[in-house]
């Protein structure tokens, strides 16, 4: 048999090779902000910049599973602040915080069902679909408190403040080992079961998947599902962090998903990505965002950085996939 | 008892108003080869659709490894574990081989994947057969041999009873192809049954226990194997007429390739005389792609093709025709004479001598195109009309080099036959034509020279001897005697 190096078995996992290269992007990114600022290597700012970067990481998972099945998620955003206000309002009246968590979690995984059914049962387009969620959730999240921001969630809630946002285990901020764990838990699905090739065989061939017998509307609902989910967990996060809800939480977050998703190497043609790169995205987004700020960047050089980054990213992909296409093609 | 996998009994199957299939009738034994071959591809589709999705039937009944599946009465919609390969192709490429054997299949109730147990699994699939591929291969990263390899083997590791494999001759080289044969071969002999549905006699012949004609829906005639000889299908191929081409002096060299070497093609040197219909075959189908780049752009090879004594000027002068080309060449949304004229002089482009110039050209080909050309949408022509827009347009344009990849890629027999038809037109308008193919048949019937390669060498730079050779080992020399001598001879 034939005996691969360790690299070389590394590099033949699809989209490594991407994941590797951004890696490296990310490293040469923080020794250049470190250089430009000591400070950035604290580790007041590690801690922060941690958490800046744990709720990115969070929809990007999401958005990551909606991608590879070639779909996209736009209501990711407006999830983030229905989540928020939802708990936030339920709290404010009184109830347990646990409670209204669990209720505000069935809400959002209503969205993700009725994405997921819109695209796969319904055939809209995803863009679409989610465009009109996205509004309807956006909607939602204005209307739940009467169209108002609302009051502090209060002292009761403070077990809920600490267990999502300020609370630490072993030093390391809750916010961060919920990411971690959330993120072991979906890499594992993704990697190593069933429904993890399912999401991959409905991405890259779903005549294909069809034809193996994959449930393409039960994979193309979970999906969404699992990416309302994730908004979900952002934002009771933002509703810990601030002790209220804001009606414009999670606003613009749906871009921010995409590009820590694309950056990390998640194809938006479909049945390409790992969450590995998902976790180098989101890095890169936060580094950026806190280095730059260190730089004294203003927020539109910080924007148009980040959007030059995902162009590039789109087009590396779409150069590969090309390339890879021709070779084929000779072959 | 021999038992039966399949019995399709006087099945009539009807669409929107349309019959598909009509009174048809079929068995295949378990471990037997049927082969089918279908004049017009009329019902071909929906008979497979019916094999493996149990779609609804007018009349008839449909038996699989002796069970009732499908009939009249009610119609299961189940789905049957049969297997088609050679369609569109049903593994995901972007998941490795194991997962595409394993996890991709009905029944995989296992919720984590253990990589190596299944990588195991495959190994030893892949041993059997005398081949090897890595289980954690991409599907995306295989050859199409590969492929349709691992597509046969997920097919009789999920229990599958008959496989269907369409047309595979299209996608195989001659060597993969015999390769190919004897793994279905050796799986045969373990009890299962395949159905193969080529597009000649020839090919079917090599390889089927009996032989189904199919026309118009139905089984016209079944040959068993010691019946299997031309003489048996002449009545029904009347139509299908020899095209062997009368002889010509043709002496000028128009195209000439002199040791032009590209990444697959090693030293390749032909001359193409004006007037001449040459085929170049590729039996391990690593070249053609090549040869029709270095003609197209011009790059990505090294020696060197002279047009008329002097350095080709890509694209100049040169037609190509791609496979498949009604995907490939033709406008949908557009008119039959905006597609028609779509290439033609830059001052037609000029709206006011635009309809000048379309009804010169209108008045010229109208006498043998007919009335199709004031369609105002292709989309609603048949195959036969499109392929006439295709190959008079090489025609219109003036090529005097028409390059033909896969001339006969997918079509039906009456298809075939007009595209010989069309073949013979172009010949007979004194343009050169290049037919650059896999599969021998029918570009023997239209060609004058043939020259083969394998594994990217020249075979022999003489052709006609060692091509006749060739010709004989492969369909006997009944069928080599239809091709024209070499003019080199």
């Amino acid at each position: 048999m034939e005996n691969k190096s360790f690299m070389k078995r590394i590099l033949a996992i699809r989209g490594m090779g991407q994941v590797l290269t951004v890696g490296v992007g990310l490293i040469i990114l923080c020794i250049v902000f470190g250089i430009l600022n000591p400070t950035f290597f604290s580790g007041r700012n590690i801690g922060n910049l941690l958490r800046q970067i744990a709720p990115i990481l969070l929809i990007g998972i999401g958005q990551s599973y909606v991608l590879i099945t070639g779909n996209i998620d736009l209501s990711i955003g407006s999830v983030v602040g229905m989540s928020c206000m939802i708990s936030a309002t339920l709290m404010t009246k009184g109830i347990n915080p646990w409670v209204a968590a669990l209720i505000t979690l069935f809400a959002c995984l209503m969205v993700g069902f009725v994405n997921g059914h819109l695209v796969a049962t319904c055939k809209l387009p995803p863009f679409i679909a989610t465009l009109g969620t996205m509004t309807i959730a956006r909607g939602i999240a204005q209307i739940v408190n009467g169209n108002y921001n609302t009051d502090s969630i209060g002292e009761g809630a403070k077990p809920f403040r600490d267990f999502f946002y300020y609370g630490k285990i072993a030093g390391i901020y809750n916010t961060i080992i919920i990411a971690i764990v959330i993120w072991l838990v979906f890499n594992f699905i993704l990697s190593k079961t069933r429904t993890g090739r399912h999401i991959y065989a409905v991405g890259s061939n779903i005549e294909a998947a069809k034809l193996s017998g994959v449930s393409v509307i039960g994979t193309v609902v979970k999906v969404y599902m699992v990416s309302s989910f994730c908004a979900y967990i952002v934002g009771i996060i933002i509703c810990a962090t601030s002790g209220m809800g804001t009606m414009d939480a999670g606003n613009m977050y749906e871009m921010y998903a995409v590009a820590a998703s694309v950056i990390g190497g998640v194809s938006t043609l479909g049945g390409q990505g790992i969450l590995l790169g998902t976790v180098i995205g989101a890095s890169i987004w936060g580094v950026l965002q806190n280095g730059l700020q260190f730089a004294g960047a203003p927020v539109a050089i910080r924007n148009i950085v980040i959007g030059v980054i995902v162009v590039v990213s789109v087009l590396l992909d779409v150069v590969v996939r090309s390339g890879k296409l021709r070779k084929k093609k000779q072959s | 008892m021999r038992q039966e996998m399949l019995r399709i009994e006087n099945v009539t199957v009807e669409e929107e108003e349309v019959t598909y299939l009509q009174h048809f009738n079929m068995h295949i034994f378990a471990g037997e080869i049927m082969g089918l071959m279908a004049l017009d591809s009329h019902g071909l589709k929906v008979l497979i659709q019916m094999l493996t999705d149990n779609i609804p039937l007018k009349y008839g009944s449909v038996y699989y490894k002796e069970k009732l599946v499908n009939t009249y009465r009610k119609s299961a919609q189940g789905y049957n574990r049969i297997f088609i390969i050679g369609g569109k192709g049903t593994l995901v490429e972007d998941l490795t081989v194991s997962d595409n054997i394993f996890v991709l299949r009905r029944g995989f109730h296992k919720y984590v994947i253990n990589r190596k147990v299944l990588g195991f699994q495959v190994e030893e699939r892949m041993k059997e057969l005398g081949i090897y591929i890595r289980p954690d291969t991409l599907v995306a990263d295989l050859s199409v041999f590969e492929r349709c390899v691992v597509e046969l083997v997920r097919a009789v590791m999920a229990g599958a009873g008959l496989v269907v494999l369409y047309r595979i001759s299209e996608l195989l080289s001659n060597v993969e192809l015999e390769r190919f044969l004897a793994f279905i071969r050796s799986y045969a002999a373990q009890g299962i049954s395949f159905l193969y549905i080529g597009n000649h006699h020839e090919e079917i012949f090599r390889i089927a226990d009996r032989f189904s004609i199919m026309s118009d829906g139905q089984i016209v005639k079944v040959l068993f194997k010691d019946e299997m000889s031309k003489a048996n299908l002449d009545p029904l191929f009347e139509t299908f007429h020899d095209f062997s081409p009368p002889r010509k002096e043709k002496n000028q060299v128009l195209l000439s390739f002199e040791h032009v070497r590209t990444e697959n093609l090693k030293d390749f040197h032909c001359q193409i005389r004006k007037g001449e219909c040459v085929a170049v075959l590729d039996r391990s189908n690593t070249i053609l792609e090549d040869l029709r780049e270095a003609l197209a752009c011009g790059n990505n090879y090294t020696g060197q093709i002279l047009y008329e004594g002097r350095p080709l000027v890509p694209g100049k002068s040169i037609g190509i025709i791609t496979a498949s080309p009604l995907k490939k060449m033709l406008f949908p949304g557009m008119s039959y004479m905006d597609n028609f004229c779509f290439s033609i002089d830059k001052d037609a482009q000029y709206f006011y001598k635009r309809r000048r110039v379309m009804e010169s050209v209108y008045k010229e080909f109208s006498g043998e195109l007919g009335e199709v050309m004031k369609a105002p949408d292709i989309q609603s022509l048949d195959k036969g009309s499109l392929y006439d827009l295709i190959y008079y347009r090489e025609i219109l344009l003036r090529h005097r080099l028409v390059v033909i990849m896969h001339p006969f890629f997918g079509a039906d027999m009456y298809l075939r036959l007009r595209i010989s038809t069309l073949i013979q037109k172009l010949k007979d308008r004194g343009i050169t034509l290049l037919l650059l193919t896999m599969s021998m048949t029918d570009v023997l019937a239209v060609s004058d020279r043939l020259r083969v390669v394998e594994d990217g060498c020249l075979l022999e730079e003489n052709s006609s001897a060692e091509n006749r050779l060739i010709q004989e080992n492969y369909y006997g020399e009944e069928f080599s005697s239809r091709v024209a001598p070499s003019p080199d001879e």
